[in-house]
Order: C-alpha cells, then structure tokens, then sequence
C-alpha cells in the first residue's frame, strides 16, 4: 500500500485561500480557495486544515527567520507567510524583491494573494524586468492592489505607436539568448528575414502586457479605459483579446460598439469569444457564473513516474534527444477509488523494475488496456490488459518491438503504436513508430499508417475515424533544380506534430489540426499581424514551420482537448482550422504546454504551471496533470479536477514523492460508430491520387508556369549512426498537369510519397512537404493543393479524369537521392 | 618504410607535382556509367532497359539518342513511355520524326509523353497531339531556319526570346549554327543562366575547336555546362580551366569531367575530396549502405588515386588508428582531418555535433585498393573504438579480402552486450557521451553497429560468408541491424542459393522496413543485377 497522499509544501496547490477573490475567473491560485468540492468535501476539509495549520504554525514563527529561509530557499510557502504576515515589513520586502530569480516572482506572486499597496512602487519597478514571470505577476500583484496610481506603470506596457512585443519563446538554454530576440528587417535583396537583435528598450512582453490588461480592468476609471478601449484596435491578438476582457469586467458601456464589432469580424477566435462575452456582458444578458459539479467516475487509473525529467509532459515522445527517448511511461498503474484525496490507492501492476504507459479504460468500464514492461532489463514494450481490480492480465503483444499507445476500437480489436515498422525519424534517425491494428487475442497486425516519421497517441472519435497525432518533418530540399537540392532561398522545411484522422482500415488519412500555413515559426499560428519578437537559437532561416500538438480527447461536444505551444487548448474541429483554438491560458502561449525543446526550453518562465495529459468528463471538467509555475520538480505533478471554462481546479491525488499523471476514468462510455473496412482490391501493391486542380490552392506561386507534378518517395534509411540525416527520395516519376490542373496518378500502396509542382524545365515551382500515402486499391482524392477547407470542387469532371490514370510506381533506374544535399547514390544526374 | 612516406609526405606539401602517378590507368566514372546505362538499353530485360533510359535520360548526353531511338519501337509501353520522355533531353532533330509517329499510338499517357517531348524539342508548345499536323509542320520547317531565327530572337532580347528558345536550339543546332551560337553566348549582355546552359550546351554537340576558349573561360569561372564540354576536349587547357573552376565550385560536374581527363592534378584538392566520401556519422550523410558507391564517391577515390598519394593516404590513416603517426608527419593541408581522425580514438566518441569527424576513415574505405593492409585491418576489428571496427571491416570488404570472414563473423556472433528490444525501448540507437544533470553518460553502449560488419562480408563474398549471413537474416532472435545488413549483404552476394532465405526474411520479418528490402533484393538477384 502507497502512503496516503500528503500535502506538497506548495500551499497554492492545494488551495490555501488568499483574501483577494474579486475575479473569479482569473488565472491565479486564488480559484483553488473557492473549492466547493462537493463529493470529497470532507476530505478536502481535512487537507485544507492541515495545510492552513502548517501554515499558521510556520506564521507563527519570527518573520525574520522566514524571511532567512527564504532568502537561503526561495519558495512558495515561504512567499506566502511573508505576505500574509502582518509583521513582515517593507524593506524586508524590499530586499527581498532584489534577490535573483525566483525570488521576485514568488514574491510578486504573494502579494498578488496578499495584497500590499506600500509596495506598489517596487511592483511597478519589476513590470520591465528580464525576468518576465516576476514581471508578470508584479503586474497581477497591482491588479490586486488596485492603485489608480498604477495606471501610468501599466500604461507603459502599451506604448503607442509601438507594434512589437518580446517574447522568450525557444531556442537554446542559454543565458545568452534571453537578451536576444529575433526581428524581421528587410535584407540587401528586400527580402524579410529574421535577425537577432536586442529588443529596443521599452518594449514590452507580451505576456507582462496581457497581465496588466487585466490589472488595468480591476483598477477601473477613466484613464484606464481610455487605454483597453484604445488597445482593442492593436495589432496584436492577445491585447485585444485581454482588453475586452478587461473593459467587460469593467462593464464599459462606451466600448459596446466595438466589442460588438470585434465579436463579428476580429480574425481571431479567441478574441472574438471574449468580446462577445464582454458585449453580453454590458448588456446584461451574460448570466452569473456557475460551476457545474464535475460528472465524476467511480474510480480513476493513472501513472505513477519518477522517470520522466522533461519539462513537460505535453510533447509524449519522438523528441527525446538529447535525453533518453520516453514512451511516456512510469512505474506503475494504479487505481484510485473514489477519485479524490481519501480514496484507496491500489497499485494494478507492482512492478519491481518496470515500466507501464497509455492506460485506457474499455467501453464497458471493466478493463484496461495499456503498454508494459515486465522488466527493464530484458522487455520491450508490450500490450497488455487486465481487469480494472487488476486480476486477469494478460499479453497481448510480443516479439523484437516495441508496442505502446493502445486503444479499444469500437469493434473489438485493438489499434495500437508500434516501432515494428523499422522506420526512423527524419531528424535523429531516431526510432520512431506508426499505427497499427489487431484482433483482441492479439492476432492478425496489421500496420495502417504510413508516414515515414512517427504517428502516435490514438484514440476513437464518436464517428468511428482515428484521432492521432503525427510527427512531420522533412528537411531542406526543395531547391529550384531538376534534382531538388540544398538552397536556403527555395528550401521548406517542417518541424511539427500534427492532428491527423484516419479510418480504422488505414484509408482515408487526412489533416486534421496543424499548421501547414507557410513560414512560421513556433507561434501557434501566424496571428494576423502579431509581429513579436522571438528569441530562438535555431532556426536561422526563416523557413520552420513547428506546431506541436499532443494528448488529444474528445469532448462529448466534439471538441478536442489537448495540448499545443499555447498549452492546454480546446479545439473546434467544426470552425475554419485556421481559426478553431481556443487555448485556456492564452497569455503564455509557447510556454505553457506542448514541445519541451525549442518552443518550450523556456519552461522556467511559465508563470501559470504545466497542465498535461487531459483526459474529458464532461464538456467543462478534465482530470488532468498539473504542476505549479513554482514548483516545476520532477514529481511535481499531481492529478487535478479542472474547469475548462472557469480555470478552477480540484486537487484529487498528489504523491509529492512521485508526479502523477495519465489519468483514466474508469467507468462505461459510449462506444463509438464501426467503420466497415475497404473492400480488398484486385492490385494489393497500388492506389489511386486524383487532384481536381493544382491551381486551387492558398500557395502562392504563378500558376501558369505549372506544368507537371512530380511523385516522390520518401526512402527509409536502414542503417545509420547518424544524426540530422534525413529520408532518402526516391523520385516516382512525373505526371503531366492537364489545363485545368487536374492530375491522376497511380502510385505505390502503403508507402509515403509527396508530390512537386514543376515547370516545363522541370524546375520546382512548389516543394510539397507534407507525405501521403494510399491504402492498395484506395482512391484518394483533393479539391487542391492547400485549398481553402470547406470549398467544393466544381462540378465538372476534370480533364485528368477522361484517361487512365499515370503511373508513378518503382521502377529500376529510378533517382535516389539525399534529403539534404544534393546527392544522389545510384546515378549521375546532370543538371 | 612507413616514416619514410611519411618523409616524403612531409617533404612534398599538397599541391605539388605528385611523386609518381599511379601507372594503372583507372576507368572514368563517366565512361563506365556510359557504358553501363548502353548496355542496361540492350537488355532482354524491360526492367533493365527502362534502368539504361533512366540513366541517359538523367546524363542528358544527346550520344545517348541513337540508343533511346530504338526504344521508342520497344515491346513494352512502358519503356516506350521512358524513351520518350528521356529523348525530350537527349534528342536531336533525329527524333522529330519518330517522335511524331509515336503519336499514333493508342494508349494516352504515351501520347501524352511523346507531345511532351516534341514540345520539349521544338519549341511548339501550342501544337496539337496529332502525328499527322506534326509532320507536316515538320516538313515545312527547316530546323536551320528554325535556329537562325531563335538565335536572331536571343540577341536581340534574351529575356524576351520565345520560351524554350534556347532548349530547341540546343535540340537543331547544326555545326553551320556555330558561330551564331558562340556570338550570342559571347555577346549577350543579360542572357539568363538557363539560356545560356542550353546554348552551351548546344555549342558542346555542334562546336569544333574554335569554341574550346569559350569552355575554358567559362568553365573557369565555375560554369557547369562548360565544365561537360571540356570533358570531351582532352587537352592542357581544359584540365587547367576545370582545375580553375572546380575551386570556385566543388561540384560532381568539374570532378566527373576532371576525372574524364584523367587528371593526376588534383593533389591539391584532397582534403576536399575526402569530404566527399562515406561517413556512417556525418549529419545529412543520408547514404545508405545498401547501394553501391555513390558516383561522388567513386569520383573522388579516382582522383585521389591518380595523383598517386592514395596508398600513402591508406598508410598514414592506418598507422593513426594503430596510433602511430606522429603529428610531424602529416601534410599541412592534412592535419584538420586528421585531428578529427584522432577524436574518433577516443573509445566513448561516436559523433560531434553535425559535423563529420570520419573523411579519413571514408577514405580509407573508399580509396584503398592494395590489400598488403589486410593484417592490419583485421587488427583494428578489435580496436576499442567503434567507428574504427565498422570502417575496418568495411574497408576489408572493398579489398574483398578473404581472410577477414572469420574474424568478422566471431565479431558478429560475439553480439551486443544489451538487448535490442530493450535498446530501443529506453535509449537512442545511436548516442552520444553527454552530460545529464551534471553527471557525465555514456550512452554508446546502446549503438547497433553489427550490421555493417554483416556488409562487409557481403562484399567479401565467400560461401562461408553466405551461409553465415543467411542464418543472421532468418533468426528472429538476431538483432535489426544485422538482420538487415544481412539481407544487404545477400543482395550484394546476388547468389540464387539465397533465395530461400530471402523469400522467407521477405515474407516473415516482424520488421516492415527489413521485409521491404529482402523483398527488393529478390527482385533483383532473380534479375542477375545487384
């Protein structure tokens, strides 16, 4: 039996109430102190007690002593009885908010819990520091305050005429770099490129910013108002986004008309949201906020780990280097009835030296299905299942490989991720694994997705298709020459993981969520004129597109909740992709959530804490694993009730020797539609691409220099010690563009291919990166390439389809070259 | 013995004359692969002769148009297709008329191919898929008339000549159409770089002596296209141009036409050159062990060879691994890759960064040819280092040398000391020593480098050799990577008696990517060709 969960020194996690609660809504700890935890209420009662009697004892003791310690160790409890401690006194906090990092955050953030107006001078003197959490939360702390005072210190946030924000958003864990921020500057040639340059003095972080929007709006008055109803018409997204909330909470009469506006037209999804709320809100039609009670399980499985040491558990796996590569495992599975503090702890598997991952609950409620290792020293990963009391286990699984990520298909079988494809990744050549399926008892594997760098993380959407995730990355290669080649001005290249939806027999694999809109890099999504500065130590070119998302679940609305730069984010599969996330923390996008590397190497400055692994009850509350900003350990994590509306969360189980996560409910759920398999074909070795015109396409590019298309293969490397290598291509074959565009094609089934737009030379005029694949016998066809989703092709039988398709199969001869230069290995090519 | 090259390396920096060029005469990559793709064309095999199109088609050597001609009346449709889209860049006005005639044909992908080509060819892109309207069109216009007039269109405004002017001339141009040619490469002022490549590309079929200075100067200053045209004009002035260009541009163009020549002049470009060989480490070495060198590679052994350093490179790249050569010995122009060369002595090295710390060990693989060194080679089987047993074993597999089967295969049998499955499972296949959280790893215990022991035996190409090699492909308890360089080496071995094993690797492999290629590899031993 485990120890009985014990309170983490970190007050704020299980809800310490502070005295300021006049935002409800807002994104501080404060929303643990409103816990109306009904069905663990006694429980909680107790864990609050004690906490509150450890707190009152330790604020017992002389301030000075705190103070010392917190000097030595700067941490949260401490912080906490320093502000809340009458007798602390100001040039204690004074020298206190001189000490180096994490001192001034963690004070800045206990005043912002315990408001103090004699520091408000030394708050307003901390909203341009380099250390952006400390800034935030000193811009929060006058939020609290509420100081008219302040109002010049926050307007500073908002220059006018200024258009940039900073924000430390990747790159290299370097020191360094934080002075850094990457800009766009036109070069020698009039192109836009991107430059590392400290950011001009005075301007001010994104997030900082955002903070001091809603502190503007609990201030109140009129000069404040004057600045959010000015900040609606900024370029940036999130301002406007944090002003209308902010001038809604101020319910700002004189700014109904633009929220309207805004709530009609604004290009941005959120910010829409958030001014209709704030409209709703003036006109009295926005209804008082009530939290629903969670529809709680009986009980809850999840992982207990000691092992995983990223930042974050967001990003689950296929980015390992230059840690040990993780299939997001732990110890042991256990079960907790009923899921709240008191409720019995079992461990199912009591591994000795093992590992367990992916636990998932059958549709019935009474099984488990999940990856194991018996032993560390001698097991791969298998799939395994058991009884929820965990009696009856039993190996589904075997063999030379590695099998994890399981899910029940609403069939009967299994559809699961396995590294028996042998397929690497393009960037470490690291080992990486695809989708595959299986009867219950184990046989009959059979692989259905094709994408030569990793698809994982599986589940059944209510319609019956896979929801996965897909790692995509192809390198520089897209030169304007017969042969693609390096050339930084021609070259693509894509880092990202991706949503994408398959039907259960493999067929019909398309985008589901991602970024595939150009040149961009690490920001969730090119927000209509958010110019930011970003610091990141690679790329340099200007030519990474990166989206990471992962942990994906269906809502009962249809909705996914999952994990991207921006954190713990909900998408609306029914709007435009361009447009449909809403994440819950928006003003720490990039650092909340997702990737740990690049995007999130900056992990140490989220100011709101690591929100992972959701897992839905209903359409608000998540059982997820959450880690305070503050306390950002190993076993940091605990498993945590969350409001996806109000932000609220419910401690349910926290070990403070080990992090928590992966949580399951256990209890029956609706089973989702069958999907009948493709009819076996006549040719098992090819399928079908039908394109209705290259030209209907969102890329720009001239479109009647298009001549004819190009087939490439993406090659597995079988051997290799190296890294950065790439995929070799092998190309197909070219396939001439009829007038209208269109194209049809065979090509070879179950293997990855892209394809390139040439010209009548032969030149590229579009280098595709994104890989396909068809099922044998399968016809897959598109309106176009990156056409605008939602359009329909016109109803005309285009030309390409008046004649057999082409043929783009292997054939002997054909050029293999290398990903990133320009090398070929069986043949001379002249260019 | 060994000091004393080390004496004469020393005394004689790079760049100089060589000591003595190696006296036989080593066939051209260009020749052979020539050669190759001549007879891949006159196979009985489709597959084949589609293999001898493809490469014609991507040399783009008109020479090749006699060959492809026939082709456009072969019994597959499919080889027909490939002849004519490779005439669209080897054809001359020969092909006009066959061309045209294969527009009668039935199939529409074909028909599609063929008016693809004649477009290619003439310049007519507004012509219609019909064989009848392009003959007569044909018949009523001279080909000179054509070019004159493209040429007249080119000096006037190059920019705004028709498009694919420059290609068609390239495809009619006669000898009479030299001087026309020259005058606007020569006098031009803004002609854009694709023009001028078919335009010189023309001048190499159509010119005579008089336009070898064109080629030099231009080759000179890194001109591709020029760099092919002095690969046919043997002479002192097309070696010194190509010399001259390939230091402004190292491209495969000016070593292909370099080792044409067969230059012994290109001793000062060896460190160069021996970046252009195999590295099993090198970010964004995306080469695979199971094709044969690649043409860089062979391009490169070729002329290091011929400046006669090669076997003193072999012996000075040996005697560090044995760590014996003194740092005093080694060329001045030498000593980067040898640096690196001492790095990979370290028995915890596997790779640095992106950059590749192996040349001289590529070298040594790619360049070796005297198998005196075999002893030695053998030795270094046991070596602490791993990269230095992986390209020992790889280099006695080029030499072919028999007496390495044994020691290779109680290597491999040896094994690994960590299980594969629980390799891939907690750790990097390949990996680096690195710090984490303070505390200095060794991760290269989990690198799987048996495999290419497996290769090399595969090139060495005994029977034990062989029957070893199958029973590694076929148990399921091997690891991947010798499962796979097994199968590699089976393929390279190309006996029928392997067969069997590979049918049976193809069909029950748990690993897709080793069916795959067991798969190919059939296929390919069942066509007599590696």
């Amino acid at each position: 039996m485990a120890p009985p969960p014990t309170l983490k020194s970190d007050t704020a996690k299980v809800g310490v109430a502070g005295p300021n609660c006049n935002n409800p809504t807002a994104p501080h700890p404060r929303s643990d102190t409103t816990m109306k935890y009904a069905s663990a209420l006694a429980a909680c009662c107790v864990c609050v007690a004690l906490a509150l009697d450890a707190c009152a004892q330790a604020t017992a003791t002389p301030p000075t002593s705190v103070a010392d310690a917190f000097r030595a160790t700067p941490s949260s409890p401490a912080a906490l009885q320093l502000a809340r401690s009458s007798t602390t006194g100001i040039t204690e906090f004074r020298t206190l908010l001189l000490l180096p990092e994490p001192a001034p955050a963690l004070i800045a953030w206990a005043i912002h819990q315990y408001p103090r107006a004699e520091l408000r001078k030394e708050l307003e003197g901390l909203l341009f520091s380099a250390d952006q959490v400390a800034a935030y939360w000193a811009a929060k702390a006058l939020g609290s305050i509420a100081s008219p005072a302040s109002i010049p210190a926050l307007a500073n946030q908002f220059p006018e005429g200024a258009r940039d924000f900073w924000e430390v958003s990747g790159g290299a864990r370097n020191a360094r770099w934080r002075e850094y921020y990457f800009h766009y500057v036109r070069n020698d040639s009039g192109r836009r490129v991107r430059r590392p340059a400290r950011a001009p003095v005075g301007t001010p972080n994104i997030r900082v910013a955002y903070a001091a929007l809603e502190a503007l709006g609990q201030i109140g008055g009129d000069e404040a108002r004057k600045i959010l109803i000015r900040e609606l018409g900024r370029d940036h997204y999130l301002i406007r986004q944090g002003a209308a909330r902010a001038l809604g909470r101020m319910r700002c009469a004189e700014a109904e008309e633009q929220l309207l506006r805004m709530a009609a037209d604004d290009p941005v999804l959120i910010v829409r949201q958030a001014a209709e709320q704030a409209a709703r809100r003036l006109a009295g039609k926005l209804k008082p906020e009530t939290t629903p009670a969670p529809n709680l399980p009986s009980a809850v499985v999840f992982v207990k780990t000691k092992e995983r040491t990223e930042s974050n558990f967001g990003y689950r796996d296929s980015y390992p280097y230059p840690r040990l590569p993780w299939y997001g495992w732990g110890q042991d599975l256990y079960s907790l009835t009923p899921p709240r503090p008191d409720g019995k702890l079992r461990n199912l598997t009591n591994l000795a030296s093992g590992a367990v991952q992916a636990p998932e609950v059958s549709y019935d409620g009474a099984r488990i299905l999940f990856a194991m290792r018996r032993d560390l020293g001698t097991d791969g990963f298998h799939i395994y299942e058991m009884s929820v009391d965990g009696t009856g286990l039993r190996q589904i699984t075997g063999g030379d490989c590695n099998d994890v990520d399981p899910q029940y298909l609403p069939d009967g079988r299994i559809i699961f991720c396995s590294d028996r494809a042998g397929y690497r990744e393009y960037y470490h050549q690291e080992r990486s694994r695809v989708l595959y399926t299986m009867n219950a008892d184990g046989t009959d594997i059979q692989q259905i997705s094709f994408n030569p760098n990793a698809d994982f993380e599986p589940i059944v959407l209510p319609d019956g298709r896979i929801l996965y995730g897909s790692y995509r990355f192809y390198g520089w290669d897209g030169g304007p020459s017969a042969v693609p080649k390096h050339d930084p001005r021609k070259g693509i290249s894509r880092i990202e993981t991706v949503l994408h939806t398959v039907m259960p027999d493999g067929s019909q694999e398309q985008l589901f969520y991602g970024s595939m809109r150009g040149g961009f890099y690490s920001t969730l999504r090119p927000m209509p004129y958010a110019n930011q500065y970003q610091t990141t130590a690679w790329p340099r070119t200007d030519q990474m597109m990166g989206v990471s998302v992962s942990f994906p679940r269906c809502l009962p609305n249809g909705q996914i909740v999952c994990v991207t730069p921006a954190g713990l984010t909900v998408l609306d599969p029914g709007a435009n992709p361009m447009d449909c996330e809403k994440p819950i923390f928006p003003e720490v996008l990039n650092l909340a959530g997702g990737e740990e590397v690049y995007i999130h190497s900056f992990d140490d400055q989220n100011p709101v804490g690591r929100y992972t692994a959701p897992y839905p009850l209903d359409n608000r509350w998540v059982l997820l694993a959450h880690a305070p900003w503050h306390d950002l350990r190993v076993n940091g994590y605990g498993l945590y009730l969350f409001d996806l509306k109000t932000r609220q969360k419910r401690l349910v189980y926290d070990d403070p020797t080990m992090s928590d996560v992966d949580p399951v409910a256990v209890r029956p759920r609706l089973r989702p539609r069958i999907i009948p398999p493709l009819r076996r074909p006549s040719n098992p070795h090819t399928g079908f691409v039908f394109c209705s015109s290259v030209f209907n396409s969102d890329l720009p590019f001239e479109r009647s220099k298009v001549a004819s298309v190009r087939v490439l293969e993406a090659v597995q490397v079988g051997m290799s010690l190296n890294g950065n290598l790439g995929f070799q291509t092998r190309i197909l074959g070219t396939v001439p563009i009829a007038e209208d565009g269109s194209f049809h094609v065979e090509v070879p089934a179950d293997t990855a291919f892209r394809f390139a737009l040439l010209d009548r030379a032969g030149q590229v005029v579009v280098h595709e990166t994104e890989f396909q694949y068809v099922r044998p016998g399968e016809r897959k066809s598109c309106v176009g390439c990156h056409e605008r989703k939602g359009v329909a092709g016109l109803n005309l039988k285009a030309q390409a389809l008046h004649q057999p398709p082409f043929r783009a199969l292997r054939k002997r001869g054909d050029v293999v070259y290398g990903g990133r230069l320009n090398k070929t290995y069986n043949v001379v090519v002249r260019e | 013995m060994r000091s004393f090259i080390g004496f004469l390396l020393l005394a004689l920096p790079l760049g100089q004359a060589a000591p003595s060029p190696s006296p036989s005469p080593l066939p051209d990559v260009l020749t052979e692969e020539i050669s190759r793709f001549r007879r891949l064309m006159a196979s009985a095999s489709p597959q084949l002769r589609t293999e001898g199109i493809q490469g014609a088609r991507l040399l783009r050597l008109q020479s090749f148009e006699r060959d492809i001609l026939p082709r456009l009346r072969d019994d597959v449709p499919s080889v027909r297709g490939e002849a004519a889209q490779a005439l669209a860049v080897c054809g001359t006005s020969r092909a006009i008329l066959p061309l045209a005639t294969m527009l009668q044909e039935s199939d529409w992908a074909l028909k599609q191919r063929a008016t693809q080509a004649l477009r290619t060819l003439t310049g007519q892109t507004e012509m219609p898929a019909d064989a009848g309207s392009w003959k007569t069109w044909w018949s009523e216009t001279p080909p000179e008339a054509s070019v004159q007039k493209l040429l007249a269109a080119l000096s006037k405004n190059a920019p705004q000549a028709p498009p694919g002017a420059a290609q068609t001339i390239r495809a009619l141009a006669t000898q009479a159409d030299e001087a026309g040619i020259l005058a606007v490469l020569t006098g031009t002022k803004g002609l854009p770089g694709a023009q001028r490549k078919s335009l010189t590309e023309a001048l190499d079929r159509v010119g005579s002596k008089a336009s070898l200075p064109y080629f030099c100067q231009r080759a000179s200053v890194g001109d591709r296209a020029a760099a092919w045209a002095l690969g046919t004009r043997p002479g002192p002035d097309s070696e010194a141009a190509l010399l001259k260009g390939l230091r402004r541009s190292h491209s495969l163009d000016f070593l292909l036409n370099l080792d044409r020549l067969h230059s012994t002049a290109c001793a000062p470009f060896i460190p160069r050159l021996c970046r252009n060989f195999y590295s099993v480490i090198r970010a964004g070495f995306g080469e695979d062990i199971r094709y044969p060198p690649s043409p860089m590679r062979r391009v490169s052994a070729n002329l290091i060879r011929r400046t006669g350093r090669g076997d003193e490179l072999v012996d000075m790249t040996l005697r560090q691994m044995e760590r014996e050569l003194k740092p005093e010995e080694i060329p001045a122009g030498l000593k980067p890759l040898f640096a690196d060369l001492r790095k990979i002595l370290n028995p915890e090295f596997l790779r640095e960064g992106y950059s590749g710390c192996d040349p001289m060990l590529g070298a040594l693989h790619d360049v070796a040819r005297d198998p005196a060194i075999t002893p030695r080679l053998i030795a270094l089987l046991s070596n602490e280092c791993l990269l230095v047993r992986i390209y020992a074993a790889l280099t006695l597999g080029r030499l072919q040398a028999r007496e390495g089967v044994a020691p290779i295969l109680a290597v491999i049998r040896k094994g690994y000391a960590f299980s594969d499955v629980t390799a891939m499972a907690s750790a990097k296949h390949t990996a680096d020593v690195r710090k984490v959280a303070g505390k200095r790893v060794r991760q290269s215990q989990t690198v799987r480098w048996l495999g290419y022991l497996c290769v090399a035996l595969g090139h060495i190409g005994s029977e034990d050799a062989r029957v070893a090699l199958e029973e590694f492909a076929r148990a399921s308890n091997s690891p991947r990577d010798v499962r796979y360089g097994s199968v590699v080496a089976l393929g390279v071995l190309g006996s029928r008696k392997s067969l069997p094993a590979l049918e049976s690797v193809a069909r029950n492999d748990i690993i897709w990517m080793i069916r795959d290629v067991a798969g190919q590899t059939v296929e390919n031993i069942r066509l007599g060709t590696p």
